[in-house]
């Protein structure tokens, strides 16, 4: 397969073309993989409307009625409650890890075990967030249907 | 099959205790010769409810600053609710003795369960950290 990338600053909305002489089940995946991959998620932060992209999400937290959403090196307010926030970003990888926080599985660089039976996930930024020993199984269960 | 077997113990678990709670209840202020064995099955389930309430609701969520104030205070619940049980039922005798026989016999389990609990999540964790390495290697062939 050749890749083809055309550069064009006239361009308004970015867009992917696969030309094949059928589409099979590998096309398909590869377009669900590049949908996902654009999705974008509105959120704000200062009361400033951003709107980024749902894959560089590395882990939604709820904190004092509030439901966050943290990137790389920027946290955001996702108006939306955890639940509905999770199930938005379920397709991305998103599982529940703690009662008020999902993580995003793709994002995860290692883990270590830590007190009172739960685990410390190592985020690629470095990032140390703890999971619950209630909600261990379901995040072994989402990495073994990813890996 | 397994979420029913889980769904249906849980269940089950649940009635049988609501309904030796109100056994007991309805035998300690009704007329029964029984008394002392409800009011002790009593003293023995709401200790265990405070204790379970505490170690899963309140330290499961709580940050400790190193895992040795985390074992101290688990430690420290459990022993006191135990041996509430155990001295207020008559089960051992208060004595210094007893109180120390007690005492190591706790610490005792207490280490052997800390000890399972601790490899368990070692295991989980090196599990987690397999399909990590094996999804990482995936995603970057070179």
């Amino acid at each position: 397969m050749r890749t083809i990338i055309e550069e064009n600053s006239n361009t308004e909305h970015t867009t992917v073309i696969i030309k094949c002489r059928e589409t099979t089940d590998g096309i398909r995946k590869l377009a669900e993989y590049i949908e996902k991959y654009t999705q974008r998620v509105v959120v704000y932060k200062n009361n400033e409307r951003f709107s980024i992209l749902k894959t560089t999400v590395y882990y939604l937290e709820t904190v004092d009625g509030k439901t966050f959403c943290y990137t790389e090196n920027s946290v955001f307010e996702i108006r939306q409650s955890l639940d509905n926030a999770q199930k938005m970003f379920v397709e991305n990888g998103f599982v529940r890890i703690r009662r008020n926080c999902a993580v995003n599985i793709h994002k995860i660089k290692c883990v270590k075990a830590y007190d009172n039976h739960r685990v410390m996930l190592e985020l690629d930024n470095d990032e140390k967030i703890i999971a619950s020993r209630r909600y261990i199984p379901e995040l072994k269960e989402k990495l073994a249907e990813m890996g | 099959m397994k979420n029913i077997i889980v769904k249906i113990v849980s269940n089950a678990s649940l009635v049988i205790t609501i309904f030796m709670l109100v056994t007991a209840i309805c035998n300690i202020f009704g007329d029964s010769s029984e008394k002392i064995f409800y009011v002790e099955f009593l003293t023995i389930v709401v200790c265990v409810f405070i204790v379970s309430a505490i170690e899963f609701g309140i330290l499961a969520n709580a940050h400790f600053k190193t895992a040795k104030s985390y074992y101290i205070s688990s430690f420290m619940i459990w022993y006191i609710c135990i041996a509430v049980t155990v001295f207020s039922t008559n089960w051992m005798g208060i004595s210094i003795k007893n109180l120390i026989a007690f005492t190591i016999l706790f610490t005792g389990i207490y280490a052997l369960v800390t000890k399972y609990n601790i490899c368990t999540i070692r295991k989980d964790a090196a599990e987690i950290n397999n399909i990590l390495k094996k999804y990482h290697d995936k995603k970057q062939p070179d």
